[in-house]
């Protein structure tokens, strides 16, 4: 598995970074070769260590746990977490070495390779819908460049120059086919993927929050793409061409200042361009159904610049993004949004990276090792328990950074000043222009009237001229005939047809001689006619020469001025983060200086509630008791009174009952003795003698009664004084007892006052001192001094409870069953170290082309929208009905085939259950009260043991310990 | 160049770090929750009641004639009358006798112009408020109100399109503002997933969650952020979605009203959008397909809009009645509207050079006739708009400021596009 030979330590490092050192020792300042050999001794993940250490204010975070540590590189690196097994082979393991051992160790393995290119795709792609080129084929390209160790400059050009051509790299004509060629879309999304900045605002006029962000940068980037083109081959195949022609020219709607742009990247000077003659630019022409090639093309070229290593924005943002991706966050953040007022929080530790991943060779897992070894990278959760900072100490710190901050202002004001100034003279240059631009313009048409004039009078002058030399030819010659006739005839006087001829001759020579002259004076004029004409138009050229090398000096001069302007800017941005950078260090340091005291005041406060809560607590208790006590008298003394009362009354009754009685018992013997003489007179009236017996009764009665009522009156007596007795013990009792508990009440009335405004005062310093807290949370994690939460992508999320249900494990064991079956290893293939690595690629490929429809449904529900930024958390509704009740995880968590429920369910042994179940879905051991916490819920649900235990492992899986990488 | 510093002041800075970065305010709210999860940083809320907002969304583009700008007796005007409405002066054509009657709700827009023909193109300008480039996606109507105004911690998605069919997907349509405001698509039935599955018992399931409380409590002691606190959120709100399911179900309502919004879907629609509204679901979308009537344009809308009416007028009276019209902007719009030319086919065409909208309730004027085309309708005469403004006076009707920005991912972000401006005089 030889995908990169890695010595521990970095030791062939130190070799090409001895090479580098020898090769520009020569060639940099005094400066850059100091760097160098700081460079050669230092290991790049001690010098982050050492920047990010002494950047940072206050004391920085603690390492992480063996267990934190591991699952954190392997959803770094491997895009899931660890298994069951690997945490307790880590946590078994005592070599020193073992984290680096292990990083090295996932870096090697084909896994890394697939998640790079899983994070690569959606960095690149953000989930649009496929368009040209499927995704299947443009992961696989990803996936093959990764394995094979591609650096991310060879990687970006491929894609950057992309024409869909060569069948081997035609998927990485993606990222342009599948966003329609579309020109805006290209410049903005190569701009925000490639160069880290977002340049869209400044489509259509200079950025409106972003000084930084010119409309000139964004038509930068377009010119090297808005000769580009989809074109579609008569098979209706689709590729990227271009055309050798098309200028860029733009006008801010705000402004109306106009521009022309040739291809600049961010960070550069506007290139140099080879000019070609009219008709030369193809190497194939553009003619119906061919495919045009130019000569030279533009978007090859802004894939040499970008990746040559020296353009610093492109650098910067790819080392910006793998730190991203390894420590939650850019040192630029967001990370497309690269600019003065947003800063890197530390930009020398940001130069440092982008130098060394040009050194590397922008080789990824060089580069990622060197971060997953840092200690940065390897901190705790943790904050520091000591946060503050002595306030006079602060006071200095504040001062010194105010100054500076000052004598930033100043500079950044001077620098701000002179672009203004430059801005306004390439203005006044354009201004310039303008008109001398018309004109020429305006030339062009009477010159080209000129011109076909001249050419027309020139004509007819040489038609004309042709004629005259013809016949003055003719002429000539019948002259010198006639003469030599004239002389023959002379010497042969009888010869008369000689002399015939002579005549004849010296006729016709008067005859062409009257044609001469015609032509001769048809010929003037038009001579004349021409050179006037000519004349008129060379005072024509003349003029346009003269104004098109007005023009020409006009425009070089815009371009320097541009050139000096973009120089300034960059000036302007170098010095301009620095004063962002010093207000948030001058921020974070008050923040500090006012979290000592506001921790302080917490405490006191609590400590204060404390105070008053003893007190008002113990009163409370006593006002309650005496309360009880009170109304307990109270009710005694009630009843007391009562009894007293009707006692009184009962006596009352009674006596009044013994004088009725009294009154009775002195009737009834006279009336006895009446009706003795009446029974003496009837003796036998039994009627008399019946009344006589009633009267002998009612005697008796009477005794009884007499009897019962003393009786009654005395226990009415000894009650009624008891109670009175009873009343005269309680009155002054139940007096002092109200009075203790009105007195208690009043009391506790003040003592609540001031344990409701304690509490009060104790929630507010506590709330305050917890802004604070998180604020400085924020600034430790916003520079690398503690470690953060980064929330898993979608795919982390769906491979992570793969792996945690031992869904992943089952489909590998049935993938290694297949291909061993299908392709048999040998002896001796278990022996080759090679075959046994490929074989670990076939089974890490099949197991994936298995799983990853599992993975679209996570990514429905997880991930952002087609073409969106994928790096925001959100959280939905929806994705916590679909893991709540959803059946993907129902499936999974039901036990079976050795998942995770299943192998818990088998192990009868609570505590050793309590630990797998931590080990599995959270890697790490349960705490104490965890272990106490399984065993009330297995006990609460009784019975339902296999049920209980999928609950839990849901539970767990549900967590924000889980969601989130920590 | 803008030379913010010249004052050199600190707070100056301080104001933009705070503001781009959002670092201070974020970690602050985390101390009560999730504050700025679900509201723009910076948004003002000029008041504070709940506001809703109802789009009815007239799908292939509604004949401005035949519905809210009558033209009758002319070249142009087509078969129908004009018919009086409860606000004097003010007429709508014939097929609409029932939305007549709450005209004193109501206001139309007569004068819009937006140049576009294209439906597609049409339809993105009247949601979004922007012209489509190719280079941005921007957030619809529907996202933009639900970030502005969902603040509340509802269980409820603030964004829903009421469709046949729908299952309770997420759409792609909240751009930048991210997922969490895209729409869902509802057609009557409670949403996926949101069932307890087989076996698994309201008290079992409460038991688990609490199992999962208690493991998150201990883990936040270590580190709590918005976003732990949105994750964990998250499944109190689904737990609460599960006892709210019925919201969706449609056929809870009585008998009575399915009568009176009548059997077919549109009608059906319209009651689940009663429904959603009344239990505060921010933004509701009712489509009524197809207008698009290149042909027999005045039997398709004698047809269509005989469906559409009834429904519309109820829902706007039942609203009006149980007084939530006062917070809820309701908007009637499509793409464009249609030619006042009527070709060979009896058919009017694609037409986006004058056409209305009609919109009432929260922070509408009532019964105001915004703008005029002239006599046949071929021109917008007076008081021309577009989809820009209209989407600034839907904001600032529902009581938000359309000149804000939204904080998105540390980038300030307007919420309407800034080169426009709310048609002041419709606006309460």
């Amino acid at each position: 598995m030889d995908f990169f030979v890695r010595e521990k330590t970095g030791k062939r490092r130190i070799s090409w970074r001895g090479l580098w050192v020898v090769m520009l020792a020569g060639l940099l300042s005094q400066l850059t070769t100091r760097y160098a050999e700081v460079v050669a001794v230092e290991p790049l993940h001690l010098r982050i260590d050492s920047s990010i250490g002494g950047g940072h204010p206050g004391s920085l975070g603690s390492l992480s746990s063996d267990v934190e540590f591991l699952r954190r590189i392997y959803l770094d690196l491997h895009g899931t977490v660890p298994s069951t097994d690997q945490v307790r082979a880590f946590l078994t393991d005592e070599s020193a070495d073992k984290r680096a051992k292990v990083i090295d160790k996932l870096l090697a393995d084909p896994r890394f390779a697939r998640f790079m290119a899983t994070t690569f795709d959606v960095m690149m792609m953000e989930r649009q819908a496929d368009k040209h080129i499927k995704t299947p084929q443009w992961r696989a390209y990803l996936y093959e460049s990764f394995l094979s160790g591609k650096g991310l400059d060879q990687l970006s050009r491929e894609i950057l120059s992309a024409d869909g051509v060569d069948p081997k790299l035609r998927p990485s004509a993606r990222f342009y086919l599948d966003r329609e060629g579309e020109t805006n879309r290209l410049t903005r999304d190569v701009g925000r993927i490639f160069f880290g900045m977002d340049l869209q605002c400044a489509q259509c006029h200079d950025h409106p929050l972003v000084d930084d962000y010119y409309q000139e940068d964004y038509y930068g980037i377009f010119a090297f793409l808005n000769r580009s083109f989809i074109f579609t081959a008569k098979d209706k195949k689709v590729f990227f061409a271009e055309k050798a022609e098309g200028n860029v020219s733009f006008t801010s709607v705000f402004t109306k200042e106009a521009g022309e742009s040739g291809p600049c990247l961010p960070a550069s000077q506007p290139i140099k361009e080879p000019e070609f003659k009219k008709g030369e630019e193809y190497q194939v022409k553009p003619a119906k159904d061919v495919r045009p090639i130019p000569k030279y093309s533009r978007r090859q070229q802004l894939a040499l610049l970008a990746t040559s290593g020296k353009n610093q924005a492109f650098n910067r943002n790819f080392a910006n993004r793998l730190w991203a991706h390894m420590m939650g966050k850019g040192l630029v953040e967001p990370v497309d949004f690269n600019h003065s007022d947003n800063p890197a929080v530390n930009p020398e530790l940001m130069d440092v990276l982008s130098q060394e991943l040009v050194a590397m060779k922008f080789d990824i897992r060089s580069f990622l090792r060197e971060l997953a070894l840092s200690q940065t990278y390897q901190r705790s959760l943790d904050m520091p328990t000591e946060l503050s900072l002595p306030s006079e100490q602060a006071k200095q710190q504040v001062a010194a950074l105010e100054a500076s901050h000052k004598q930033r202002i100043t500079a950044v004001q001077q620098l701000s000043g002179e672009i203004q100034k430059l801005s306004k003279e390439r203005l006044q240059e354009k201004e310039a222009l303008a008109p001398l631009a018309k004109q020429l313009t305006d030339l062009a048409k009477p010159l080209a009237e000129l011109q076909k004039k001249a050419a027309a009078a020139q004509k007819a002058a040489t038609e004309s001229k042709q004629k005259l030399t013809l016949k003055q030819e003719q002429l000539a010659a019948l002259q010198a005939a006639a003469t030599a006739t004239g002389q023959v005839a002379k010497i042969l006087p009888k010869e008369a047809e000689l002399q015939k001829a002579g005549v004849t001759l010296s006729n016709r020579a008067k005859q062409v001689e009257a044609q001469v002259a015609a032509a001769q004076k048809d010929y003037q004029p038009k001579q004349a006619a021409s050179l006037a004409a000519n004349k008129m138009l060379s005072e024509k050229e003349q003029t346009a020469n003269e104004v098109g090398e007005q023009v020409k000096q006009l425009k070089a001069k815009i371009a320097a001025l541009t050139v000096k302007m973009r120089e300034t800017r960059f000036a302007y941005q170098a010095e301009n983060q620095h004063v962002t950078l010093l207000v948030n260090r001058i921020s974070d340091i008050r923040l500090m200086a006012s979290y000592g005291e506001l921790a302080t005041t917490a405490t006191a406060s609590r400590q204060k509630l404390d105070d008053v809560s003893t007190p008002f607590r113990t009163l409370t208790e006593k006002t309650t008791m005496l309360s009880s006590e009170f109304v307990k008298l109270e009710d005694a003394l009630q009843k007391a009174t009562q009894a007293n009362v009707v006692a009184t009354r009962e006596i009352g009754q009674l006596q009044q009952r013994q004088v009725a009685l009294k009154e009775l018992g002195q009737l009834l013997p006279q009336v006895r003795d009446h009706l003795k003489n009446v029974a003496t007179q009837l003796p036998k009236d039994s009627e008399v003698s019946q009344v006589q017996q009633q009267i002998n009764d009612r005697q008796a009665k009477l005794v009884q009664d007499v009897s019962q009522v003393a009786k009654a009156l005395t226990e009415n007596e000894t009650l009624r004084k008891s109670s009175a007795e009873q009343m005269t013990q309680l009155q002054p009792l139940v007096a002092t007892t109200k009075k203790q508990r009105d007195d208690a009440m009043a009391e506790l009335a003040k003592l609540k006052k001031e344990y409701e405004v304690a509490k009060a005062q104790a929630k507010e310093s506590e709330e305050k001192r917890l802004a604070v807290y998180n604020q400085l949370v924020e600034s430790w994690e916003r520079r690398f001094a503690v470690a953060g939460l980064k929330p898993m992508t979608p795919e982390q999320l769906a491979w992570s409870m793969m792996q945690t249900l031992g869904v992943w494990e089952k489909q590998r064991i049935a993938s290694r069953a297949e291909l061993d079956k299908k392709s048999p290893l040998t002896e001796a293939d278990k022996k080759d170290a090679a075959k046994l690595a490929n074989r670990e690629k076939q089974l890490e490929d099949a197991v994936y082309e298995k799983l990853k429809k599992n993975v679209a449904s996570f990514v429905s529900l997880f991930g952002a929208g087609a073409g969106q930024p994928q790096g925001d958390f959100f959280a939905t509704v929806d994705q916590a009905l679909f893991l709540a009740n959803g059946g993907l995880l129902r499936g999974w968590l039901a036990p079976g085939g050795g998942n995770l429920s299943d192998r818990l369910n088998k192990e009868a042994d609570v505590s050793a259950l309590t630990e797998e179940l931590y080990v599995s879905v959270l890697s790490r051991r349960p705490t104490e009260s965890e272990a106490k916490k399984v065993v009330g819920y297995l006990e609460s649900r009784g019975m339902d043991r296999t049920q209980a235990i999928q609950e839990m492992v849901w539970a767990l899986l549900t967590s924000v310990e889980f969601r989130f990488n920590h | 160049m803008k030379c913010k510093y010249a004052c050199g002041s600190m707070e100056h800075v301080l104001a933009r770090r705070q503001f781009l970065g959002g670092a201070v305010a974020a970690t602050g709210s985390v101390v009560g929750g999730l504050g700025w999860l679900a509201q723009p940083a910076s948004a003002r809320r000029l008041r504070k009641d709940q506001k809703r907002v109802l789009v009815v969304n007239m799908a292939g583009g509604l004949s401005q004639l035949e519905s809210w700008d009558p033209k009758p007796q002319t070249p142009t005007g087509g078969p129908f009358r004009a018919i009086k409405t409860t606000v004097p002066g003010t007429e709508l054509c014939e097929l609409l006798p029932y939305t007549a009657k709450q005209m004193h709700l109501l206001s139309i827009v007569r004068s819009i112009n937006t140049r576009e023909n294209d439906h597609g193109k049409g339809r993105h300008m009247m949601e979004t408020g922007r012209r489509r480039t190719p280079a941005a996606q921007y957030p619809k109507l529907g996202a933009v109100v639900a970030k502005a105004l969902d603040d509340r911690q509802s269980s409820l998605p603030g964004h829903i399109l009421v469709s046949n069919g729908g299952g309770g997907g997420r759409n792609n349509d909240a751009a930048y503002l991210g997922p969490k405001y895209a729409s869902i698509t509802v057609g009557g039935k409670p949403p996926k997933d949101s069932a307890r599955p087989d076996g698994l018992s309201k008290t079992i399931d409460l038991q688990r969650n609490s199992f999962r409380r208690q493991v998150n409590d201990q883990f936040q002691l270590r580190r709590r952020t918005a976003k732990t606190d949105a994750y964990t959120e998250n499944y109190e709100q689904a737990l609460q979605l599960m006892e709210k399911r019925e919201v969706f179900d449609v056929s809870k309502e009585s008998a009575k009203d399915h009568d009176r919004y009548g059997k077919h879907d549109f009608g059906k629609h319209c009651l689940l959008a009663r429904r959603l509204l009344e239990n505060d679901v921010t933004f509701v979308q009712v489509t009524h397909s197809n207008y698009d009537t290149h042909n027999e344009n005045f039997n398709f809308h004698l047809e269509q809009l005989g469906e559409f009416d009834k429904p519309f007028a109820t829902l706007v009276a039942d609203l009006e009645d149980r007084g939530l019209l006062e917070s809820t902007l309701v908007v009637v719009l499509s793409e464009f509207g249609r030619t006042p030319k009527i070709n060979p086919r009896y058919g009017r065409d694609h037409w986006g050079t004058a056409w209305s909208v009609c919109l009432g309730g929260a922070g509408i004027q009532p019964g105001a006739v915004i703008g005029k085309t002239n006599d046949h309708g071929t021109a917008v005469a007076d008081r021309e708009v577009d989809h820009g403004h209209l989407f600034h006076t839907y904001l600032q009707a529902v009581g938000l400021d359309s000149t804000d920005t939204f904080d998105v991912g540390g980038r300030p972000v307007p919420l309407a596009d800034p080169a426009y401006k709310p048609i002041e005089e419709l606006l309460v």
